[in-house]
């Protein structure tokens, strides 16, 4: 009773929490000069009309109350720009689809590979495997997504003609998947590597050894688990990133997800857009912490929701 | 450093080859795939040559963002360009790039010019099989107006236009435009079936379904952000000239990515490319004139700077710009502007109107003009750019801003001024046409190749310099309100002659376009005023 009290309650928190991300967003939005209808041919009377059809020739505030309302009905408007038209919910759930589907893949990838590879470099710390790992992972982390993503497609697509470049052809996944999952994986290599090394220096475990217990599942029970605290912390925003897709996969590889939209929709100052993926997007990192701390419990009963 | 970046790329490649281990199987049955695919083509492109078989090929031209195809809404030449696949005008480009007549059979124009009859064909009818009738065109005329996007103002010109009977079509002209068949031909003022656009509002166009196509290609399919599929009519009335069966768009925004898919065969036409590859592309590389200028523009307006209120300090200014050096930095064979206006505009003798119109000033003559000048500008009071007040000079691009400090170099090395600032503002055009700059970027690529549409440009009223000449306008209107080529042109001389001696903007370059095209295997691409129209398009 006490746990669906507390759970109920962070559900009205991260109600309020996305109130406030709209709130700031719309005023933030409406700071960047410009608007969404500049462009070379449009004369000043056509600008203007424009504003009035989308009433943004009105008081900040009666906008913002508009939006509001139309948001509360589960309005979020059409695109003025980038899918001119269009309503802001089917752009954002149809991209959407299409990051998700390549985000839990890239997700997966980095679990699989991230977590047990890590495990191998802590347990072989200073081992030649150990610095083999290190390098890679370091070299993954610091060298940027747009580098990896050219350096992939000049030699598996251009040189060897392996791959398709576009997202659409069979096969067309793997170099996105790869570019996104590269990041979080040797992040996570590295995160797992630092735990384990640190649980494995703890007296519980000394203990256990000295009453006879098999190292195997000393290692692989005890500390494991005990290790996957940090990991789980990080999993949380980790998974709402990597399914809302990267903005450097999406558009070198022409996947039409959704990550693409946060930079060009404030570029193109399509104002709706802006508010659809950024509370979308909020909406997911607040569940997704949530998640993350139902499964701290599962782990570590010690950690109290709350 | 340049070794230990390769050893690193190849860490990298290596890295990437084990963890690409798992989608192997995927890249095996793809590319034997599309290999399959593109042999077959081949196959029966030879086999079948004589009965005419259609192709089927990709391109690109730009993201979802550009991909606007209501004709009454597009603003960019990917949208223009798909809108002249999809619907087609009483005019369209026909196969050497000129205007002609489309969906009219005939065009009648009365002694004065002013009125104009246009029959339309009997054999034309939307993808969904009804026909075309005059009162789409009357339908989509105003739907344009009403609609307020780019080219609202596009046919100012016509101050009626009348569906007489299903047919024919009368249209009572404010003036006599004897280049309205140009400006028919262009997507704008294609015609528009109302069911659709009162159906469906804003969202009209947005998706197959929601729109219905008189042009010689229809939309099968849309996925958004990622590419557009168009199949060839056969009840287009001219289904067997077209060679190209089927056109994928594919929906690109980064040039690398362009570049690359050209460079494996995905696509055989890309509208951009990174800039700095040009030097390597060559052999692949179209250029056509661009139709446009590219100027520094002085704001002249009274809420304007003083010191460019004064016409020898404008003409100081422009006569200092080293504009071979600045085609230089661009490195795209720009042409040299010595007019407002660009080559390529020719009467029926062949003439080009600039070879017809005296030039601003030497073009070839730098050192002679930056004398002049010096000389102008001490006669302004400022010599060596002493007491030279502080200006900003806007721009809305970094590409511009380098382009734009080039500029304000040369007036420091030469006229002494160093109080002159570049900046990249946000809502560059918004701010420009509020009047709120000093000196800014100005650069016009033309709708539709004729005089008027350039000089419209600096019309009082329209110009964003302030600028505001009744000579000039009524040269302006007397050229556009006479139906006599020779009127026509010497008033246009007058128009260029007024700016020459006014100098409300520079003219620096004006750039020829370029594009990617399979050249060696491709044939047939007709291109406009950045406009391209791949229907002709056949196999070599």
């Amino acid at each position: 009773m006490e746990f669906v009290q507390k759970l109920l309650r962070r559900v009205l928190l991260a109600v309020f929490s996305l109130f406030v991300i709209v709130t700031i967003t719309f005023f933030l939005m409406n700071l960047i000069p410009g608007d969404p209808f500049m462009s070379e041919k449009a004369t000043p009377e056509i600008r203007a009309e424009l504003r009035a059809k989308y009433g943004l020739d009105q008081p900040i505030y009666v906008q913002y109350v508009r939006y509001l309302k139309g948001l509360v009905h589960g309005d979020m408007g059409n695109s003025y720009i980038l899918q001119k038209g269009r309503a802001i919910a089917s752009i954002v759930t149809e991209s959407f689809a299409v990051s998700m589907k390549l985000g839990i893949r890239a997700l997966l990838v980095a679990v699989f590979l991230g977590i047990p590879i890590g495990c191998i470099a802590g347990l072989w710390k200073g081992k030649v495997i150990d610095g083999f790992v290190r390098v890679f992972s370091a070299i993954g982390i610091s060298v940027p997504g747009y580098v990896i993503a050219a350096t992939l497609m000049l030699i598996l697509s251009v040189q060897f003609g392996l791959l398709p470049i576009s997202y659409n052809k069979p096969g067309g996944s793997v170099m996105p998947i790869i570019v996104l999952a590269m990041y979080p994986t040797c992040y996570l290599i590295r995160l797992t590597r630092a735990s384990i090394l640190e649980v494995l220096n703890q007296d519980y475990l000394r203990t256990e050894r000295s009453k006879g217990m098999s190292e195997f599942i000393v290692i692989f029970v005890h500390a494991l688990k005990n290790s996957l605290i940090p990991i789980v912390t990080y999993l949380g925003p980790l998974t709402a990133s990597v399914l809302t897709g990267g903005f450097v996969a999406e558009s070198v590889f022409n996947v039409p997800g959704l990550g693409r939209y946060f930079v060009t929709a404030v570029q193109n100052r399509d104002y709706t857009l802006i508010m659809g993926t950024t509370i979308f997007y909020a909406a997911l990192i607040i569940f997704m912490n949530l998640v993350c701390d139902v499964l701290y419990q599962i782990v570590d009963p010690r950690i109290k929701i709350n | 450093m340049k070794k230990k970046l390769i050893s690193l790329i190849l860490c990298l490649a290596l890295a990437v080859t084990a963890f690409a281990a798992c989608g192997k199987k995927a890249d095996d049955t793809s590319s034997s795939g599309t290999e399959g695919t593109t042999e077959t083509t081949t196959d029966t492109a030879e086999t079948t040559e004589a009965t005419a078989e259609k192709i089927s090929f990709a391109v690109t031209g730009g993201g979802e963002d550009a991909m606007d195809v209501n004709p009454q809404s597009s603003g960019t030449l990917l949208g223009l360009s798909a809108c002249r696949h999809l619907y087609e005008g009483l005019y369209k480009l026909d196969k050497d790039g000129n205007i002609s007549l489309a969906q009219a059979a005939s065009a009648e124009t009365s002694d004065d010019g002013l009125t104009w009859t246009f029959t339309l064909r009997d054999d034309i009818t939307w993808s969904d099989g009804q026909a075309v009738t005059a009162e789409d065109f009357t339908y989509g005329w105003q739907y344009l107006v009403d609609f307020s996007g780019d080219y609202s103002s596009l046919l100012e010109m016509i101050k009626e236009a009348k569906a007489v009977d299903e047919k024919t079509i009368e249209v009572t002209l404010a003036y006599p435009c004897a280049y309205l068949p140009s400006v028919l031909a262009f997507p704008s003022a294609y015609p528009a079936r109302k069911d659709y656009v009162e159906q469906y509002g804003d969202a009209y166009a947005t998706d197959p379904e929601k729109s219905v196509y008189n042009g010689a290609y229809e939309m099968t399919s849309w996925t958004h952000q990622e590419s557009v599929v168009m199949t060839a009519r056969e009840d287009y009335y001219d289904y067997a000239n077209i060679t190209a069966g089927e056109i994928t768009w594919d929906l690109m925004t980064e040039t690398s990515t362009m570049l690359a898919s050209y460079k494996s065969g995905d696509i055989i036409y890309s509208d951009s490319y990174p800039d700095a590859e040009a030097a390597s592309l060559t052999e692949d590389l179209g250029y056509a004139s661009g139709y446009n200028n590219y100027c520094a523009m002085f704001n002249v307006s009274e809420s304007g700077p003083d010191v460019l209120k004064d016409v020898k300090v404008r003409k100081a200014l422009s006569l200092a710009i080293d504009r071979q050096r600045i085609a230089d930095i661009r490195g795209i064979d720009d042409e040299l502007a010595y007019t407002y206006s660009p080559s390529g505009l020719y009467n029926s003798a062949g003439e080009d109107f600039i070879d017809t119109v005296t030039p601003w000033y030497d073009v070839d003559a730098y050192e002679a003009n930056c004398e002049e000048a010096k000389a102008l500008l001490k006669e302004a009071g400022y010599e060596g750019g002493k007491g030279f007040p502080a200006l900003n000079y806007i721009v809305g691009n970094e590409d511009r801003k380098t382009i734009a400090e080039a500029v304000i170099g040369d007036w420091k090395d030469v006229l002494g001024i160093d109080t002159i600032t570049v900046e990249i503002v946000d809502g560059f055009f918004a701010q420009r046409s509020s009047k709120d700059y000093d000196i800014a970027y100005f650069g016009w690529f033309m709708d539709y190749v004729d005089i008027s549409n350039m000089l419209y440009t600096m019309v009082s009223g329209v110009s964003d310099s302030g600028f505001s000449n009744a000579d000039y306008d009524a040269a302006y209107e007397a050229a556009t309100s006479s139906p006599d080529e020779a009127t026509q042109w010497e008033n246009y001389a007058k128009c260029e002659a007024i700016l020459a001696e006014e100098v409300p903007v520079a003219p620096i370059l004006h750039s020829t376009n370029s594009y990617l095209f399979n050249k060696a295997e491709y044939d047939g691409l007709v291109y406009y005023c950045g406009n391209y129209y791949f229907g002709y398009v056949t196999k070599k």
